[in-house]
């Protein structure tokens, strides 16, 4: 059988971006930077995997004859994208040819035998558990940045971990995320029995499946999604999406030890946008690499300065509620203004015990979110 | 005709080449009187040594600088040939570079024995470029009894031209709007970059003279040499705009070795890889430096090159880390398959070591504080007993 169909090029080209990050590559396999295109019934889904993310998509279409065709996910997005029509058909020749005509336009593009596609991974339809998508969005915001971009010595840190726990017979689930100088923490309620969810000690979603899963859940705004893990893998599945992410193997480093270690004393309460803006403003002239404030804490007053060997210096002055020990220290100002940034307290509190221990940072209203930064040696 | 220069920009540079003459060799005398009038070479071994300075004596038989010492005894059998005392050249330098600061802040050095000067501002206080020269000349005469040759131009290019002219004790002064006709006569390997290969060529084009070079379009030039035509076309003209550059930055630290037979066994280059991480490592912990641009360069015993770079997560000063991501670059070359001639390692982007260090919120399974403090401990090993005291297990013979 070969496949022919017909589509909205909206429908189409919403589902051709969504698979765009994973297939777009070029990659060892050259079968991978095609997407897969298989009639179901009465409509076709589309397959992206490079095989540590696998996203299958399903649209509306006009089936006119039932089969499957891989195509080169690039070219046939862009294709789609300029299209003038608002319509496209599909349709395969011989030879896996296949004709594509979108108003004037006629289209001749080779693509692959779906046979020699990877399998879509299995799953357990039973132990997914339903999740508020915006709920799980909001656990990726605010732990995404502090996610390792690449780390050699501890491999696991380019991924964020996932946790569940019973406090009090409500069920949370949490995520956690480090680059090695800062760490971010937040935990979310959730209502649903989350007794199906197996969530080993060391569930470690790797970066990049962690945007496409923040992508989806954009997608499904105040819909619910449905997530579960099953034999080392994520499985995520919106309405019309499902996404399967390879989990990553190796331990995550033990962050429960590091907060009983931090003495809650001596705290720092300062107004968030406050602190936010005048951090920003000197952040202009901090050395690039290192983005170093130099922080002074005296009794009410905070004094923020930097310097830039190209430009000059910066110092800025603020009022904050502090009683304790005059105390001088350095850090990475964008570590502390990412941080900053996700919260929505008017007043947060700022933990500091030492120029060379952990500072923990939290707020009121920002429920659940913990963020802890390392100073710099100055 | 009216100048239509601004008065902010000087209308051109006043720059003055300063070239010790014989300067190994002329110590060398001056430290042994005995010597003086007599052929004398600073050289390496008798075996596959090379001259490192000759006396105007000794170049009278034909030695020249970079000439295998074999040939070099060959020629002249009476010569006194002396092995190079480096700490004494360094210091006598010293005090030659002092004489150099006393008219200008603009010193730029190129060796122990060479240098440019920028002394555009600094007319009103000590005269001319050429007195200022006339003087520093004296000075090094009467303070160090050593002479060198200078010359005088609005560029580094015609002023080192210049002051190769009248060797030894010369003063080549080249007014400026001068150049061409100045350089016009002289032959075309004169210009830096001109090697025999380049000479042959422009030969093939009928130009034997710098002068000869100018009769040539910046086209013709430019399709026969590529970038050294564009170059040869301004150097012809004696138009060069770098500046007198003081003291410069060290931008990157790197170290190559040339192997006396080619290498092919997997084993013998992952030692030479060491060996040359060990010592970059060592250089860059000397100045205080930590690179994060890590680059393996090449060169097959078919003389083909090849470098391959990356970045490291975070600056480093130490051998084992060097080593590792060494072995990532590896695999991106045919080292293994085709023989190899050259191995070199370079890192840049460097960092002060004692600017900010971003502490670490887990310990990691190599802490990085301690390995700097064995690497430190090592340093200081090798600084009393030497370079050969203390190495890894692997690098050691036998």
């Amino acid at each position: 059988m070969t496949i022919k169909f017909e589509a909205s090029k909206e429908n189409l080209l919403y589902s051709l971006s969504l698979l765009q990050n994973i297939a777009g590559k070029k990659g060892t396999l050259a079968i991978l930077s095609n997407i897969l295109i298989k009639s179901q019934g009465n409509n076709v889904e589309l397959i992206a995997t490079d095989l540590e993310i696998g996203i299958k998509n399903e649209l509306d279409a006009n089936i006119i004859s039932q089969g499957s065709i891989t195509l080169p996910a690039k070219i046939l997005y862009e294709l789609v994208k300029e299209s003038c029509s608002d319509f496209i058909s599909i349709e395969e020749q011989d030879n896996y040819w296949v004709k594509i005509v979108s108003g004037t336009s006629v289209y001749n593009l080779a693509g692959i035998s779906s046979e020699e596609y990877p399998d879509f991974p299995e799953y357990n339809e039973d132990m997914l558990v339903d999740v508020k998508a915006n709920l799980f969005k909001e656990l990726i915001d605010k732990t995404l940045f502090s996610i390792a971009h690449d780390r050699e010595n501890n491999f696991t840190l380019t991924g964020a971990l996932l946790e569940k726990e019973q406090i009090d017979n409500n069920n949370y689930i949490r995520m956690v995320s480090s680059d090695g100088h800062r760490l971010s923490i937040k935990q979310t309620m959730i209502e649903d029995d989350l007794s199906t969810l197996n969530i080993d000690k060391n569930t470690i979603i790797p970066r990049k499946g962690i945007l496409e899963i923040r992508k989806l859940c954009e997608t499904s705004e105040n819909d619910n999604i449905k997530i579960g893990f099953d034999n080392k893998q994520l499985v995520v599945k919106s309405n019309n999406s499902l996404m399967i992410i390879r989990l990553m193997n190796g331990d995550f480093p033990d962050y429960k030890n590091l907060l009983k270690i931090i003495n809650r004393k001596n705290s720092i309460e300062v107004e968030r946008k406050t602190f936010l803006e005048s951090l920003r403003r000197t952040n202009l002239f901090t050395e690039s690499i290192f983005n170093a404030v130099h922080l002074n804490i005296q009794k009410n007053i905070m004094i923020l300065s930097s310097q830039n060997t190209d430009y000059g210096s910066a110092t800025d002055k603020i009022t904050i509620e502090y009683e304790g020990e005059t105390l001088a220290l350095g850090f990475n100002c964008k570590y502390f203004i990412e941080a900053i940034q996700v919260m929505s307290s008017e007043f947060i509190n700022i933990y500091i015990n030492s120029e060379q221990s952990p500072c923990l940072i939290e707020g009121k209203d920002d429920i659940g979110f913990v963020n802890i930064i390392m100073p710099m040696k100055i | 005709m009216t100048s239509t220069t601004s008065s902010h920009t000087p209308p051109y540079r006043h720059i003055i080449h300063l070239d010790m003459d014989a300067f190994y060799a002329s110590v060398e005398m001056l430290d042994n009187p005995a010597l003086r009038g007599k052929p004398v070479i600073v050289g390496g071994s008798r075996n596959r040594g090379v001259v490192s300075a000759a006396s105007y004596e000794a170049r009278e038989f034909g030695i020249r600088s970079a000439m295998p010492m074999a040939e070099a005894m060959r020629r002249c059998p009476d010569g006194a040939f002396l092995p190079p005392r480096m700490a004494r050249y360094r210091e006598v330098s010293d005090s030659i570079f002092a004489i150099f600061a006393r008219y200008t802040p603009l010193v730029e050095p190129l060796s122990l024995d060479e240098a440019f000067l920028d002394v555009t501002a600094c007319r009103n206080l000590f005269g001319t470029a050429a007195e200022i020269a006339r003087r520093i000349k004296a000075e090094v005469r009467t303070e160090t009894g050593l002479t060198v040759s200078a010359g005088v131009a609005a560029s580094k290019l015609v002023a080192k031209i210049a002051s190769d002219l009248h060797k030894p004790d010369g003063l080549t002064v080249v007014d400026p709007g001068t150049e061409s006709a100045f350089l016009a006569p002289l032959p075309v390997e004169k210009l830096w970059g001109v090697g025999p290969t380049t000479r042959k060529s422009l030969a093939l084009l009928g130009v034997n003279t710098i002068g000869d070079c100018c009769r040539l379009t910046p086209e013709l030039l430019t399709s026969k040499f590529g970038k050294l035509g564009s170059y040869l076309y301004q150097a012809a003209r004696g138009m060069d705009c770098r500046p007198v550059e003081p003291e410069q930055e060290i931008k990157s630290i790197g170290h190559e070795e040339t192997f006396s037979t080619d290498l092919t066994d997997p084993a013998i280059i992952h030692k030479e890889l060491l060996a040359l991480a060990e010592r970059v490592a060592q250089r860059l912990r000397q100045y205080g430096r930590r690179g994060r641009a890590l680059t393996l360069k090449v060169k097959y015993a078919d003389f083909k090159q090849i470098s391959r770079s990356i970045t490291l997560p975070e600056a480093t000063d130490d051998a084992g880390e060097i080593r590792r991501h060494i072995g990532l670059l590896l695999k991106k070359t045919e080292v293994g398959e085709k023989p190899v001639r050259l191995l070199g390692i370079t890192l840049a982007q460097l960092q002060g070591d004692l600017e900010t260090m971003q502490l670490p919120l887990f310990a990691e399974p190599t802490a990085p504080g301690k390995q700097r403090q064995l690497n430190q401990a090592m340093d200081a090993i090798k600084e009393k007993f030497g370079c050969s005291i203390i190495r890894p297990g692997s690098l050691l013979k036998g």
